[in-house]
């Protein structure tokens, strides 16, 4: 007894020393030893708990100090080191204090590793605070059984809703550690779903542990599978199932769905087509889901298979009501995610598409635009081999031998020209910023002013004046600019003035914001024939005129940047005075978000 | 002499044509769109139609069907800048005697030994045997 003193008195003393010394490091070290020597001897993690913040490591200074309170039961006064720990921490850093320390603290309390009467002292001392909050350990215990159900959601939902994220950790430690979970499925299914919602993604992963010791469906196969996903690491799903080849077969199309994005993590190419395969076999007949192979396709490259896709799906899309009907008569919950879970994760596919979606964007605009290449060639090489034609026959002159020359240079003028028309298209940055619509547009009418004047063309816009979006500017500009071009052609020569109009709305469409920007003149209108050909490349209605931009590319490239910024544009053929087109773009491009 | 109808709104790729087709003592006329090309086709004897399926107004497929409605025998060859043989097959099928492709591989040569060949489609010594092949009596009734 007394050499155990000596013993703790000589670690006291030791530690004292190099503290009073200035050195810290070697008094921790030192401590350290100490609360190894005598780990149920409070005050060594006292003075550990002190060093430790002394030496400004707050988090290792908190560990000492719930060690402590974990020692001093039936001495309540000794909760004072704490509680100013506590009240300090709450000023340097509350994040913390009630994300990570406070839900540690509360869930000790739960397992009573701290004692009755500590807590109380606790609860005393600290008791502004969540502590206090006698309502949060009644809903923990309320956790425990489904018949809550209703009661938790609306609480708990509550709390995600203010982002009380120490209560939340509180009752998802709570969750975690519960033994028995046969009366609280529904509850830990609800819990799983929250903290995946709020990005509790380690926590989420815990409670996925857990339940899976005692049941594993396909709906907890396919939320481990995405958990890991989003957090990029798959050690958990890796820890928790067996990929075996057979693990594709047996799984459901959402499992199918996560296990793509497993085998691309994994890089291996044979299990992430083989899994892609399966999924055309056993559910291509739904749309939403050719709709998602389809979007893979196009993000692993697959050109061929998106193709084929594409119109498999335009097949689909006729008989889409019919099957909405039929699968509203057989939904089958676990095996078949709702349609609407789907257009979801298409959504999310979206975003990441965006980058695919723009190269086939290009290479449609580079076909054409060889293609057209094709025409000032044509005319080089004719002009060219007709002169050889002559030489041959000894008949040529010094005009025929201007005109050639004349014809070559116009021609690669011509191809100048064209090349100075794609380059904003092809010169595109990805700069997006936020711009004011109208603004924006009436710039472009300003710089444009003088040929406007010279055909007497007046401008108009009208409507929402506020709206902004986040796009590329200058693709946005050539949206307007080739538009008014094209109606100062159309006007030229129809009548001796006109009028331009602009009309700006917003609209939110499937949670999205986008403005809806009216365009029309009053030229001769667009036949309803030739109403979806003028956006196919090099379509036009005038007699080509080098540099006067009658190649038809302006309309071609306006569907190009439009659908590089995930707008549209559509002729309104109802409209009858003249041309209109109806042009929406998304507030801001989709990136998973609203 | 023959005739043939350029129905083409490239301008410079049509004269070059015209002109190496008078070179070869072919005479040409250009219609610089389909309408106009239809309207000639109707006015003129033309013996071959060469058209270009890319024009404004009127595009050279619904030109196509319009002359092979009036004449199923005039001979049409297109131009296309159509790489896609599917695209080419449905044009055989309303009936052309040949294409061109437009591009790198443009070669005038081509497409006047392709029309000369069309308009006659035998050579002086062919028809001189089909001529001696001939009876005798088919030229006697013929007369009468």
């Amino acid at each position: 007894m007394s050499s155990r003193y000596i013993s703790q008195k000589t670690y006291a003393d030791t530690i004292s020393e190099l503290r009073s010394s200035g050195k810290l490091e070697q008094a921790i070290a030192e401590c350290i030893k100490a609360t190894k020597a005598f780990p149920d001897n409070n005050f060594f993690y006292r003075i550990l708990g002190d060093l430790y913040r002394q030496n400004g490591n707050m988090e290792s200074a908190f560990n000492a100090y719930f060690e402590q309170i974990k020692l001093i039961h039936g001495h309540p006064e000794l909760v004072r080191t704490f509680s100013r720990f506590y009240a300090y921490l709450k000023l340097i850093d509350p994040d913390k204090l009630t994300t990570e320390f406070m839900p540690r603290v509360m869930d000790s309390i739960q397992k009573e590793e701290i004692s009755y009467d500590i807590k109380e002292a606790l609860l005393l001392s600290i008791g502004e605070d969540f502590l206090v909050d006698k309502g949060l350990m009644e809903l923990c215990a309320k956790t425990n059984s489904d018949e809550n159900l209703t009661e938790v959601r609306k609480t708990v939902d509550k709390m995600a809703y203010e982002r009380n994220m120490g209560s939340i950790n509180v009752i998802a430690n709570y969750r975690i550690n519960a033994v028995n979970r046969h009366a609280s499925k529904k509850i830990d299914s609800y819990f799983l779903t929250l903290l995946e919602h709020t990005e509790l993604f380690d926590k989420a992963l815990l409670l996925i542990e857990k339940i899976m010791d005692q049941s594993r469906n396909p709906i907890i196969i396919r939320t481990l599978l995405r958990i890991c996903r989003k957090k990029e690491d798959y050690t958990i799903a890796e820890k928790l199932l067996f990929f075996d080849d057979n693990f594709i077969n047996r799984s459901d199309f959402n499992i199918q769905y996560e296990l793509v994005y497993y085998y691309e993590t994994r890089q291996d190419e044979h299990l992430l087509k083989v899994t892609l395969q399966k999924m055309k076999e056993s559910a291509s007949r739904s749309l939403p889901i050719s709709r998602t192979l389809y979007n893979f396709y196009l993000r692993f490259n697959m050109f061929e298979e998106a193709k084929e896709m594409s119109e498999h799906i335009k097949l689909l899309s006729n008989t889409e009501k019919q099957h909405r009907y039929n699968v509203t008569n057989s939904r089958i919950d676990e095996q078949f995610e709702s349609e609407q879970g789907v257009w979801f994760k298409l959504k999310e596919l979206v975003s990441e598409q965006e980058h695919n979606r723009q190269m086939i964007a290009l290479s449609d605009l580079l076909k054409g635009f060889s293609h057209e290449l094709g025409q000032p060639i044509t005319n080089i090489r004719y002009a060219v081999q007709l002169h050889q034609m002559k030489i041959q026959r000894g008949a040529t002159s010094k005009i025929d031998l201007e005109n050639l020359l004349a014809l070559i240079l116009r021609q690669t003028k011509r191809i100048d020209d064209m090349l100075a028309r794609f380059r904003p298209i092809i010169s595109n940055n990805g700069r997006a910023e936020w711009f004011n619509v109208t603004q924006r547009i009436t710039g472009i009418f300003e710089d444009m002013s003088s040929r406007l004047n010279m055909h007497c063309i007046q401008y108009l816009i009208t409507g929402d004046t506020s709206i902004t979006i986040f796009a590329d500017a200058v693709q946005f500009d050539q949206v307007f600019y080739n538009l008014i071009l094209n109606s100062i052609q159309a006007l030229d020569g129809y009548k001796d003035s006109g009028t331009i109009k602009v009309d700006i709305s917003s609209k939110k469409v499937k949670q999205i914001y986008q403005v809806e920007i009216s365009f029309f003149d009053d030229g001769p209108g667009i036949p309803i024939e030739i109403s979806k050909q003028i956006f196919e490349p090099f379509y036009s209605t005038k007699a080509p005129i080098s540099g006067s931009g009658g190649e038809g590319l302006g309309l071609f490239i306006v569907w190009n940047i439009l659908k590089m910024l995930d707008g549209s544009i559509y002729v309104n053929t109802s409209y009858k005075k003249g041309a209109k087109f109806d042009i929406t773009i998304p507030v801001k491009q989709t990136d998973g978000g609203t | 002499m023959n005739r043939v109808l350029i129905i083409e709104d490239e301008l410079d790729t049509a004269r070059s044509v015209r002109e190496a087709l008078e070179i070869n003592s072919v005479d040409a006329d250009i219609a610089k769109d389909g309408e106009e090309g239809i309207r000639m086709f109707r006015e003129g004897e033309y013996d071959l139609v060469l058209l270009d399926l890319k024009m404004p107004k009127m595009d050279g497929e619904h030109v196509l069907a319009v002359i092979r409605k009036e004449d199923p025998f005039v001979d049409v060859i297109v131009y296309t800048n159509f790489k896609d043989f599917a695209d080419i097959k449905k044009l055989t099928n309303i009936g052309i005697q040949g294409y061109i492709n437009k591009g790198p591989a443009a070669d005038l040569n081509e497409v006047i030994d392709m029309i000369l060949e069309k308009l006659a489609p035998l050579s002086e010594e062919d028809i001189q045997i089909l001529i001696n092949h001939t009876p005798k009596e088919f030229f006697d009734d013929n007369k009468e």
